[in-house]
């Protein structure tokens, strides 16, 4: 008996970058507990708690959503093939570089702390030249475009003037 | 209306395609196409609707042109960066075909905005990068029944359809909610094959031509699958989910749905 | 020389393929089933070309010749072959 499982990208990490592997069962659970055994982890990737396929992962028995049929109770038969397909929104990780001019009152807020924590966004300070009275930092942020103009929203609102770094000073 | 001699020359190659023809040229010219996302499914599709003559070509972005986007965002040069990706994609187009008349939205869409937005337009492209605005897009095409042509990627992998409201499926009933934020690979996992983008929105691009043109039978009702790595293109089959929160049997999204609330599931 | 009758002419001389079909076909394009258009062309190669595209699209091509020194006629009925 042999089932083929066709790996999306996001999921490869788990499968030792492999696009397609082989298992077994009788059901989709099964072929999915099966999996889980030989690439712990990727379960959960798929289902939630109750075994129950995530709402914004689909899985084809075949070219057949198994949503239309007994879902993961659909029977499996040898030589099948199940794709594993996510719900994928597109786009790359932006990185964008910024001044972000502290006044005064705002320089002992930990803000990029804040920024790193309140929203998906990876912080990483370029240069920075902070005094008693003023504060300068070129800083990197790296995420969706949508969680960066978040954050410097958040930023503005505290008081700092954030001004995008358009020619690459900092590399 | 009478083709000029310079449009003559210019689709020749598509009014001898007995599937296109003068008469679905005049139709492309008379054609407006909104393209939702000026960047790396934006770039391949909106070249290919302007060199074919698209008469209208709305482009929304509210972003602007950085060194890393150039990798796949083919419409805008070194020279853009700091530019808005609207005007830089405005002036490409003007370079291809002066028949184009672009319109430019420097905006956020938001649910206020999208339906005056989308509501002179016959067919609306998805060049998205996020989940919130997909869901946005697809609900407010839903409710206004125009076409959508949907594209999406992430690293190798490649999705496209289309939604044609009312008679097919709808992007809810493919993925019902968006997932969490947490549980999607985190932007440091992320990254995109540069020519991905390029060979999804092209076929955004054709599939456009194909809704206007009427012509051959276009991803409605199928989910193209693209695996850029291992080179294989699968599709499956799109259902309408008589579950479908927005399109199904018993619907429980009546409005559209701002996407700062879906921000909020990862909390 | 054709003794049909045309419905209408089209003298693009000066050109050459594929502009002559594509012209060809947009004066088609314009007229009903059955009507029958003659071309005049001064590019020798487009009496071979034109007529297959045109059989290809479902045109019948009732005849085509010399007319004089420098030119030649394609005689088409519109939809002849459909």
């Amino acid at each position: 008996m042999s089932i083929k499982v066709r790996i999306p990208t996001p999921l490869r990490s788990l499968t030792d970058g492999k696009a397609e592997v082989e298992t077994d069962g009788v059901t989709i659970i099964e072929v999915i507990d099966n999996l889980e055994n030989n690439f712990p982890g990727i379960k959960e990737r798929i289902c939630e708690q109750n075994n129950r396929i995530r709402r914004f992962v689909n899985v084809y028995l075949n070219d057949e959503d198994i949503r239309f049929m007994d879902n993961i109770n659909s029977p499996v038969k040898d030589g099948n093939v199940i794709s594993i397909i996510p719900a994928i929104a597109g786009g790359a990780a932006e990185r964008k570089k910024f001044y972000l001019n502290y006044p005064q009152e705002a320089i002992k807020e930990p803000l990029i702390y804040l920024v790193g924590k309140n929203y998906n966004i990876i912080t990483n300070i370029r240069s920075a030249s902070i005094s008693n009275d003023i504060g300068i930092i070129a800083i990197e942020l790296e995420g969706e475009s949508q969680e960066i103009e978040k954050a410097v929203k958040f930023l503005e609102s505290k008081g700092i003037t954030v001004e995008p770094i358009v020619l690459d000073v900092v590399e | 209306m009478e083709f000029t001699e310079e449009q003559i020359k210019r689709y020749a190659r598509h009014i001898i395609l007995p599937e296109v023809g003068g008469k679905g040229q005049e139709r492309l010219l008379s054609s407006k196409v909104l393209l939702i996302g000026a960047g790396g499914l934006g770039a391949p599709c909106g070249y290919y609707l302007g060199a074919a003559g698209i008469g209208t070509l709305g482009i929304v972005d509210f972003d602007t042109v950085d060194l890393s986007n150039l990798q796949r965002q083919i419409w805008h040069g070194t020279a853009d960066v700091g530019r808005y990706k609207v005007d830089s994609a405005s002036d490409s187009i003007a370079r291809i075909n002066p028949d184009v008349s672009v319109i430019t939205y420097k905006e956020k869409i938001d649910s206020k905005n999208i339906k005056d937005l989308i509501k002179d337009y016959d067919v609306i492209i998805d060049a998205t990068d996020n989940f919130p605005t997909r869901y946005l897009i697809n609900d407010a095409c839903y409710f206004m029944r125009k076409p959508l042509v949907y594209g999406s990627l992430f690293r190798f992998d490649g999705q496209a359809t289309v939604f044609l409201p009312g008679e097919g499926p709808c992007y809810r009933c493919l993925f019902p909610a968006p997932p969490p934020v947490g549980l999607v690979p985190s932007c440091q996992e992320s990254g995109v094959l540069g020519v991905l983008p390029g060979i999804i929105g092209a076929i955004q691009a054709n599939e456009a031509i194909k809704i206007i043109l009427g012509v051959g039978k276009t991803l409605n009702g199928r989910l193209l699958i693209y695996d850029a790595l291992d080179m294989r293109f699968t599709e499956m089959k799109l259902r309408k989910d008589k579950a479908c929160p927005l399109c199904g049997e018993n619907p429980s999204v009546f409005d559209l749905i701002d996407y700062e609330n879906f921000c909020d599931v990862r909390n | 020389m054709s003794d049909c009758i045309s419905n209408a002419e089209l003298n693009i001389k000066g050109e050459i393929c594929p502009f002559t079909f594509v012209k060809s076909k947009l004066a088609l394009e314009k007229m009903k089933k059955g009507e029958i258009l003659r071309v005049i062309v001064d590019y020798e190669p487009a009496i071979r070309n034109v007529p297959r595209s045109m059989e290809e699209q479902g045109h019948k091509v009732l005849s085509t010749g010399k007319i004089n020194d420098t030119d030649y006629e394609i005689i088409v009925e519109k939809d002849g072959k459909r």
